[in-house]
């Protein structure tokens, strides 16, 4: 299989089969599902006939040659509302607040 | 009584029920006191990829040769961006192959730098930096992308990204409770300089906050900026939609005093557009429920109101506005009603003596909250794109494109006394409709 990861982290972007590159260098990675994606080589690495183990998903793992698969120490399952953390956050602190304010105005 | 003359494109003549009233030939004459309407219709309306994302943002960006560059964040929050070709009929030739970011980045924004180059922007909550790119688009359709900077420190969303000139862009961010903040930057070949930024609609006593937000550069080269804001502890006073300009001069930049346009607009999904020299038609969303347009003129850095309306009333519901275009006399407005999924495209006639609602159609369907943009091509059509919801919650989306007939198409109403009205540049290879209401 090919391998795209993010050069500064070495999370796992792509697992899937080189098809063809781009004028400009880029490769392209048909996914598992069939979908092309052209990746960045600036921000990009390409890891060409790594044999990947079950359970090794994009974004959950990183590789390296040296230190081969392992858990990104980063990754973090979305949020069930599909939109970000700090949103959620801002959101509930926000939430609270207004229930604080009614509380100490209904006391008033 | 007085006849107005139109000449105009030829085609099938319905009124907004459906019925057909009457076909003009190309050039026509038709009796005072008629109202004569030229109406837009959503040419095509298709997926641009089966790839699901989760509520994305979407935005649009026009290349030579019909050529469209499509952006959206995808299921990971990664910016892919293809280029699709309009076939000068309305249809699309989609992207077959994306290209992405490597940073996350929920909400994105791209500013026309140059012929076929976009500056891409966005804000990435994994490392609290700001990243921006130059994307250039090939002949081949091959997209190319090159980190300028990145931006430490959270400055909340990027909201707007404007040319100021060929060597500098102007940047709104918003949402974090820091107020809004600009800055200006200059770029040389692929280096990003901050030269300056600027901070409003903050007060460090209160924990004020500000969040969306819309900026144009006028003729006079200032920039126009309108943002909602937000206390930390209570919706009252200090909340409110906000018009702001800012004096941009040499290096340096510097905020107007903030008008207040609207007490109740939070959290205000907007857009605007410069009609006229230094006249502005703003439209915003007022608190979840209505969408309001208000017509400003601007002098310096002050800014004045001279009318301020609905354009969906109340009840409206979460009425998202995410882009206003202006050409030849018309206003186009694309928004959303959340209550119902629908995406909507009010016209409206702007002008400095005169704003008058022409209709609104319907763009599509299903269309989820954050997701909506247009353009218009140099042959006369708006493609637009918006995210589709695929499942009831947004959870799970996919990107749309839709195209629109005609934009130099006009609305005229003839009234008495009138003689003779030309209806300009209409053209029958164009989607547009002329519709004839008694």
């Amino acid at each position: 299989m090919t391998i795209i990861t993010d050069k500064e982290s070495s999370r796992i972007l792509a697992v899937g089969t080189l098809k063809e590159y781009w004028d400009n260098g880029y490769p392209i990675i048909t996914d598992e599902n069939g979908y092309d994606i052209a990746y960045p080589t600036d921000f990009t690495t390409m890891y060409e006939g790594v044999e990947v183990p079950d359970g090794v998903e994009p974004e959950k793992y990183c590789y390296t040659p040296a230190d081969g698969f392992y858990p990104n120490p980063n990754y973090q399952e979305p949020n069930e509302y599909g939109i970000p953390d700090e949103l959620v956050t801002r959101i509930k602190n926000d939430a609270v607040t207004e229930i604080e304010e009614a509380v100490i105005n209904a006391d008033e | 009584m007085g006849k107005a003359k139109i000449s105009a494109g030829g085609g099938p003549i319905r009124v907004n029920n459906g019925k057909i009233i009457k076909r003009l030939a190309a050039t026509s004459e038709i009796s005072a006191n008629t109202f004569v309407q030229v109406q837009a219709e959503t040419a095509a309306v298709a997926n641009l990829s089966s790839t699901t994302g989760t509520r994305s943002y979407v935005r649009v960006g026009k290349c030579s040769r019909n050529r469209v560059l499509f952006a959206y964040t995808d299921y990971n929050s990664y910016v892919r961006l293809g280029v699709g070709t309009h076939n000068g009929a309305g249809g699309i030739t989609i992207p077959t192959t994306w290209t992405k970011t490597s940073k996350t980045g929920h909400q994105f924004r791209i500013c026309e730098y140059a012929e076929n180059v976009f500056i891409l922007g966005h804000y990435c909550s994994d490392d609290s930096k700001s990243y921006f790119y130059r994307v250039s688009v090939a002949d081949n359709n091959t997209i190319t992308i090159t980190l300028l900077a990145y931006i430490s420190g959270d400055k909340g969303s990027i909201w707007e990204i404007v040319k100021v000139s060929d060597t500098r862009i102007a940047v709104l961010w918003g949402g974090s409770y820091n107020g809004m903040t600009l800055g200006l930057f200059s770029i040389s070949g692929t280096t990003m300089t901050q030269l300056k930024t600027a901070q409003f609609l903050y007060d460090s006593a209160n924990k004020n906050g500000a969040d969306r937000g819309c900026m144009r550069r006028l003729t006079n080269g200032n920039l126009f900026v309108y943002a909602s804001s937000y206390q930390n502890s209570s919706y009252s006073s200090y909340s409110g939609g906000y018009v702001v300009v800012i004096n941009v001069s040499g290096d340096n930049i510097s905020a107007g005093t903030p008008l207040r346009i609207d007490a109740s607009a939070l959290y205000s999904w907007c857009d605007c557009t410069e009609t006229e020299p230094n006249e502005v038609f703003l439209v915003y969303e007022r608190s979840n429920d209505a969408v309001l347009y208000a017509y400003l003129t601007v002098s310096g850095t002050t800014a004045t109101v001279k009318k301020n309306d609905f354009i969906a009333s109340s009840g409206h519901g979460d009425g998202d506005v995410f882009r206003v275009i202006y050409k030849d006399g018309l206003a186009w407005v694309l928004g959303d009603h959340g209550s119902t999924a629908l995406l909507y495209c009010w016209i409206y006639e702007v002008s400095s003596s005169a704003i008058v609602s022409k209709g609104s159609f319907r763009a599509g369907a299903d269309s989820y909250e954050y997701g909506a943009d247009m353009l218009l091509t140099d042959d006369g059509y708006i493609i637009g794109m918006y995210t589709y919801r695929v499942s009831n919650t947004g959870s799970s989306t996919v990107p749309r494109y839709f195209t629109i007939s005609s934009l130099a198409e006009r609305v005229v109403v003839a009234t008495s006394g009138i003689t003779g009205i030309t209806v300009n540049k209409i053209s029958p290879t164009k989607m547009g409709k002329i519709y004839v209401l008694a």
